[in-house]
């Protein structure tokens, strides 16, 4: 049956996902202020994992290189690591707090392009989720920029 | 020698967060309540946070005669919610390198002795 067309939201829902989308696009775009005054778009969803994006802002910008800051990639990546828990957990009303995040940074971002981020859910424990994520460039993600990795507490 | 102050004027991203210089070699990370993260509970947003300590790191480095410190890894622990008011960051060099420096940054908001987050990372200098 595979991933279906989410009518009100234009996302598709991927197999066996039961979360209202509505309420995940406005968690990841919307109700964190962080995110929304960043313009932090949700450009895809899989069964354990998301890929949110970033369009180029100049605002944005690291005077060292030009690109994208080092912290908007942490930004993005602990929120995609988040969301990433909570699909993979798949319940409405259980997300998780972040307890720890790493990011590692492999290349210095390029002036004037955005940044997608796509985070999945490595592992699922009693009480802790363990997830990873890499930041690239649309269209080169094989280019990995950084690398993140978290642990998330889930709710009891 | 540049001043953590017209680091933080000559970088789009630090004046977004609008960082500044605080007592004793600290950053600031103002209260601004666009850093919310969870709308629920109005508490900074952990990414943002993160980020605010890699930028503490960068700019101390950056301060002190690295001019094009790069970040290798940084990895930062949430310790408890951080409400919306001030976070002030302070950095300690665990070793300098020719080539890497070992940074631990503390970050606090009323209380000092409690806080709310700390990373560890290594720059290349």
């Amino acid at each position: 049956m595979g991933a279906t067309r989410d009518e009100a939201t234009g996302l598709w829902r991927p197999e066996g996902c039961v979360l209202d989308l509505g309420q995940v696009l406005a968690v990841a775009t919307q109700t964190n202020a962080a995110h929304r005054a960043m313009g932090t778009e949700l450009l895809g969803l899989e069964r354990h994992g998301v890929t949110l994006g970033l369009a180029w802002r100049e605002d944005l910008v690291d005077v060292v290189g030009g690109g994208l800051a080092n912290g908007v990639l942490a930004t993005l990546l602990d929120h995609a690591l988040s969301l990433a828990v909570w699909l993979s957990v798949n319940d409405e009303n259980n997300g998780g707090a972040t307890m720890g995040v790493r990011v590692d940074y492999f290349a210095r971002t390029e002036p004037r392009l955005g940044v997608h981020v796509r985070a999945e859910c490595v592992h699922r424990a009693d009480y802790v989720a363990f997830v990873k994520g890499t930041a690239f460039h649309p269209d080169r993600p094989a280019a990995v920029l950084a690398m993140g990795t978290a642990t998330v507490a889930k709710q009891p | 020698m540049t001043t953590i102050d017209e680091l933080i004027a000559a970088s789009p991203y630090y004046r977004y967060l609008g960082l500044r210089y605080g007592p004793a070699g600290t950053v600031v990370l103002p209260a601004d309540p666009r850093n919310i993260g969870d709308h629920t509970r109005s508490v900074l947003h952990g990414g943002v946070l993160a980020a605010f300590l890699e930028a503490a790191g960068s700019l101390h480095l950056r301060a002190s005669g690295a001019i094009g410190a790069a970040t290798i890894e940084c990895s930062t622990d949430f310790l408890r919610a951080a409400p919306v008011t001030d976070t002030t960051a302070s950095v300690t060099v665990v070793r300098r390198g020719r080539r890497v420096a070992h940074l631990r940054i503390d970050a606090w908001q009323d209380d000092a002795s409690r806080l709310v987050a700390v990373a560890h990372g290594s720059w290349l200098v």
